[in-house]
């Protein structure tokens, strides 16, 4: 009778004890895994959050400097800056049409929670509605009561959490 | 690989922290532009420009933001000069001639720190800087111009009298910046008919009148002496309004 040569292998129960084992560390490795991505994901929605409402914070904040008249009103959540239209910057440098070519400029956050900038061409009439920014909870436009800065905050939805960001600028309207 | 993920995590909190740095110190630079413009337009200037450097300007004295605990903003401002129209044009003239804007503005820079650079053992601290020009918040009116002769308002024939120029806001406080230019006008009536030249820097803040004509030579050179009255105009534009300022009944002596 011919033996084969005696060979090593794991018994059932070794075989399982190493497959227990594997599954053990793979199973603390996802875990690492999915927290860290958890992690990065929750940063991710958190910073295009906060992009997407910068975006819109900047936008007004260009518009502000540029304004001759800034108003705020209904109950601080609406901003109406009046500024010259440049597309008739050339005719509006005669002192009589100074205050001739004018854009009024309306910024409030809808029901659909979307930052909408109405554009009112004061010359020629008409008004044009422009969306800003999406995922907007809301507006508020206030003076810094030192400075007389326009502080604008705005609230942006963060799976579920409200938070807010604010910018200060310093307006150029040179008429009250 | 849980190293990996760490250092991932870090310099995540890096760089929200420098968001949050960027986001206060352009709030900062815009409190200094507000605080400059509500205190420095005239009227009704409450603080002279002039003493910007020396006023209490938001975030002059160190502190921490109450709303980012850990991060201390610090605002220094410093003189500095530009050229009109440009530097390009300008340092090609010596100093003395150069067209200098030296009072109308100012430098701002604006510090955030926040904890502590662990790329390395030292113990410096994590900053962002931001710099940016502050103006002269202007107003509606136009400034003062008042022109001076140093010594007595007769001149003698070939005399030089040194002119003294200066404008003012109507705080009365001193507007250094301006550029001027001089218009010699002969006086009306039997004492008038007098004339002169002026010899005055690129800048105009500088002048003398003399008592003589000069030809349309180059050089030029004398050819004759205007006797009688006239008067010396010193004209200088401020936010493109024309600011004026006459010393009347200077007598050219025969």
């Amino acid at each position: 009778m011919i033996c084969s040569p005696k060979r090593w292998a794991f018994t059932l129960l070794e075989s399982l004890i190493t497959v227990f084992l594997v599954m053990l560390v793979f199973g603390l490795v996802a875990e690492l895994l999915i927290s860290a991505f958890q992690v990065t994901r929750f940063e991710r929605e958190k910073m295009q959050a906060a992009e997407a409402g910068q975006l819109a914070l900047n936008r007004i904040q260009c518009e502000v400097r540029e304004s001759c008249k800034v108003e705020i009103g209904g109950t601080d959540k609406e901003l109406t800056l009046t500024k010259f239209n440049a597309r008739y910057v050339d005719d509006s440098r005669l002192l009589t049409n100074r205050f001739r070519y004018l854009l009024k400029i309306h910024y409030y956050v809808d029901a659909n929670s979307t930052l909408i900038r109405d554009v009112e061409d004061l010359f020629n009439g008409g008004t044009q509605t422009h969306v800003v920014a999406d995922g907007i909870q809301g507006a508020r436009f206030e003076w810094a009561p030192d400075s007389d800065n326009l502080v604008t905050t705005l609230s942006v939805s963060v799976r579920g959490q409200l938070r807010s960001i604010s910018s200060e600028v310093c307006p150029q309207a040179f008429i009250p | 690989m849980v190293r990996l993920f760490h250092t991932g995590i870090r310099y995540q909190t890096l760089v929200d922290n420098q968001s949050t740095a960027v986001m206060l110190a352009e709030r900062e630079m815009e409190r200094v532009r507000g605080w400059s413009r509500k205190n420095h337009t005239s009227p009704p200037s409450t603080l002279d420009f002039n003493n910007f450097l020396a006023e209490n300007y938001p975030g002059r004295t160190p502190y921490q933001d109450s709303d980012f605990p850990g991060f201390e903003v610090k605002t220094v401002a410093t003189a500095i000069k530009i050229y009109s129209p440009c530097s390009l044009f300008e340092e090609l003239y010596p100093v003395s001639q150069q067209r200098v804007i030296g009072s109308s503005l100012r430098k701002v820079t604006v510090t955030v720190s926040w904890g502590y650079d662990r790329t390395n053992t030292s113990t410096r601290r994590l900053t962002h800087q931001l710099t940016s020009l502050v103006g002269l918040p202007t107003g509606e009116k136009a400034a003062l111009v008042d022109v001076d002769f140093i010594g007595s308002t007769s001149v003698s024939k070939d005399d030089i009298r040194n002119v003294k120029v200066t404008a003012t806001n109507p705080e009365g406080q001193a507007m250094p910046d301006l550029f001027y230019n001089y218009i010699v006008q002969s006086g009306l009536g039997d004492l008038g008919g007098g004339f002169g030249s002026v010899d005055d820097t690129r800048d105009g803040r500088t002048a003398a009148l003399r008592n003589v004509i000069y030809d349309a030579q180059t050089p030029p050179a004398p050819s004759g002496y205007g006797y009688g009255r006239c008067d010396l105009r010193c004209r200088a534009l401020y936010r493109g309004y024309p600011s004026e300022g006459v010393e009347k009944d200077i007598d050219m002596l025969p």
